[in-house]
């Protein structure tokens, strides 16, 4: 916890700079740089707000994370050197994320177990009462804190959000830049600003921030490695890219569990081909879904690679369509249990809210709609694959065990890679139509 | 002109127009956009006078996690509404409690700001929980709760404004700022003595 050197903001410095050339540039530095292995983030996902944690539409860029950890996911990425991935997952940002074109880049390491000290490079949010503040960066001896305060409604977007509420990926963004060494800018960028209600403008980085951590780190060098692919088959990764080193690169991953601080995993004395192109490494046991960089040999920022997403396992199961009300109640709800592997054969659907002793029917297409039919909505395209009907007990509850080597259709052959969505209509002799359908799944098969 | 008072004149004029050129185009902190109203119908007060001292809490296990760390401002002088005599304790997060020991808190005023002698406009919050279950008067906004003031050429008290969003957004004599302070005070302490809330 050392007094990082020159502490005080030195505010004024960056006045006279802009007052000496106009127009140009008004970013102002704290005086403290990150060290060139410090470059996690994690999240300690203790918001409180329904809206912080809204967002389950998973993005193939951000693999493995929805709600305010993709929010602050994103705000890392987009101080990033180049684009992450191909630059998808915030619809306010034509640009693509990944803006800084810097020799900075963060690692995302997922989620923490608690908010962590002062060096731990965690977001957590922080209960007070009302002073007057949305959120502050720490920072301690080589490492940061950001916290937000609870008092306020979070929301984790993606897109617009209400007047009233407080954009949780530009309030990350700003703090992160008070993270990597950049004060407050006099012009209306990332690192200006109070945040107005609502407002999601601080999302993307402007001229002003990119030349803040380019200040810092150096503009982003023609020697750093570049990542431009990653693609996992159960057992290795392979990364395509350039600039890696013949011999001794290190490959960092995100950690899958949660913890509380700590080391990022990695792979070290890994060896290139294709004259520094391609690496092939096995993915450590402590390696999850998120990024992956890979570090050559060197002791500056442009030793690090930009972060590329990469998907360990499969995206999340996600809810496509609400369940509708029966006779009985407000309607059957259909879930699933599975570890989503092909290989694994263990699909199990179950569903509550049935009418008790009533015959039902699971089916499953590989398309989303919307359609009503009956007393409820058809939420799967054709065609249709049936599942064999099966009988509510008398509580209105069922369970369809699913054999993925046995399919009702060779068109139906569900292959890992692919996203299956399903549904459950069952007979409502007291509704008006006479049957009804229970909400819809969308299930991402894996290896 | 002496040359104390040219020195001080000249350090006025450059604080002044850091001040305008800050100001330009927009506010600088993650903190609430607020006018002078929002500021007083969110405070509890606000002092006109000089930091006297300054110390560093640190709370090292808290429901809020370890290592919390609140500064103290002690400014002694006068409210700005009444014009009575008062010392007001106002706190903020972040702070070092000797060189090694502390924390940089990116919305906290800088240290130029807090440094002892300075005078200074504070508005302040009684705040039963700052985090980690620190009571203190909250310096409100932090660094957008504490404005500079300084005395001109001809000895009377400015302070100084940080742009548009904060409280005071521009430069205002002293005795304008009260006699625009005054009004919105007493008519937030009447709604709230009409709510039945005690006097503070
Ligand atoms: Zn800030």
């Amino acid at each position: 916890m050392r007094r990082p050197p020159l502490a005080a903001a030195t505010l004024a410095t960056g006045v006279v700079a802009l007052a000496l050339a106009p127009g140009s540039s008004s970013y102002d530095l704290l005086g403290h740089t990150l060290g060139p292995l410090v470059r996690d983030v994690r999240v300690f996902n203790d918001f409180e707000d329904p809206s912080a944690n809204d967002n389950l539409l998973p993005e193939p860029m951000f693999p493995g994370a929805v709600g305010a950890p993709l929010a602050i996911w994103k705000a890392a990425v987009e101080w990033g050197s180049a684009l992450h991935g191909d630059g998808t997952g915030d619809p306010t940002q034509q640009d693509g994320l990944g803006s800084g074109e810097a020799n900075f880049d963060f690692s995302w390491q997922g989620l923490a177990s608690g908010p962590g000290g002062l060096t731990d490079n965690t977001h957590s949010s922080i209960h007070a009462d009302d002073v007057g503040v949305l959120a502050f960066a720490e920072f301690g001896q080589g490492g940061w804190r950001i916290r937000y305060y609870e008092n306020w409604t979070w929301d984790d977007g993606p897109g617009a959000i209400p007047a009233q509420h407080y954009d949780l990926q530009s309030c990350a963004a700003h703090e992160l830049g008070h993270a990597l060494g950049l004060g407050h800018s006099s012009f209306l960028t990332t690192m200006s600003a109070v945040q107005s209600g609502g407002d999601t403008s601080k999302r993307s980085l402007l001229t002003d921030d990119r030349l803040g951590v380019q200040a810092l780190y150096g503009v982003r060098s023609a020697l750093k490695p570049r990542v431009t692919g990653a693609s996992w088959n159960g057992v290795t990764l392979t990364l395509t890219g350039t600039g890696f080193s013949a011999t001794n690169n290190e490959v960092w991953f995100t950690r899958a569990t949660p913890a509380a601080s700590g080391q990022i995993p990695k792979v070290t004395g890994v060896p290139s081909s294709g004259s520094g192109t391609l690496i092939t490494v096995a993915v450590p046991q402590d390696a999850g879904s998120g990024d992956v960089l890979v570090r050559v040999p060197g002791s500056s920022g442009a030793s690090l690679s930009n972060a590329w997403p990469l998907l360990i396992g499969c995206q999340p199961i996600v809810p496509t369509c609400p369940t509708t009300a029966n006779s009985a109640g407000p309607g059957a709800v259909l879930s699933a249990t599975t570890s989503q592997s092909v290989a694994a054969n263990d699909l199990v659907l179950s569903a509550t809210g049935v009418l008790p002793g009533q015959f039902a029917l699971a089916f499953y297409g590989s398309s989303p709609a919307s359609q009503p039919v009956a007393g409820g909505t058809l939420c799967i395209g054709a065609p249709l694959h049936r599942l064999p009907p099966v009988q509510a007990d008398g509580l209105g509850q069922l369970v369809v065990p699913v054999d993925l080597t046995a399919p009702p259709a060779p068109a139906a052959t569900i292959q890992p890679g692919q996203t299956w969505h399903f549904q459950l209509w069952y007979r409502d002799p007291a509704g008006g139509a006479g049957s009804d359908f229970s909400n819809a799944l969308a299930i991402p098969f894996c290896p | 002109m002496t040359p104390r008072s040219s020195t001080r004149t000249l350090r006025i004029a450059l604080v002044a127009l850091l001040a305008l050129l800050v100001g330009l185009p927009t506010v600088h902190a993650q903190i609430l956009r607020l006018t002078l109203g929002q500021m007083v119908e969110r405070t509890d007060g606000a002092v006109i006078g000089t930091i006297i001292e300054r110390r560093v809490t640190h709370l090292e296990e808290t429901k809020d996690g370890p290592d919390l760390f609140f500064t103290t401002l002690v400014v002694e002088g006068e409210d700005l509404a009444t014009g009575a005599q008062t010392k007001v304790e106002v706190s903020f997060p972040g702070g070092f409690v000797d060189d090694e020991t502390g924390v940089w808190n990116s919305e906290a005023p800088s240290a130029e700001d807090q440094r002892l002698g300075n005078r200074i406009v504070a508005f302040w919050k009684e705040t039963a929980d700052m985090g980690g279950g620190f009571a203190s008067n909250a310096l409100y906004a932090s660094h957008g709760g504490l404005f500079r003031a300084f005395e001109d050429r001809w000895g009377r008290e400015v302070v100084l404004g940080r742009g548009e969003g904060y409280a005071i957004d521009h430069n205002r004599r002293l005795s304008t700022l009260r006699t625009e302070y005054r009004p919105l005070r007493e008519e937030v302490e009447r709604k709230r003595k009409e709510a039945g809330e005690a006097p503070r």
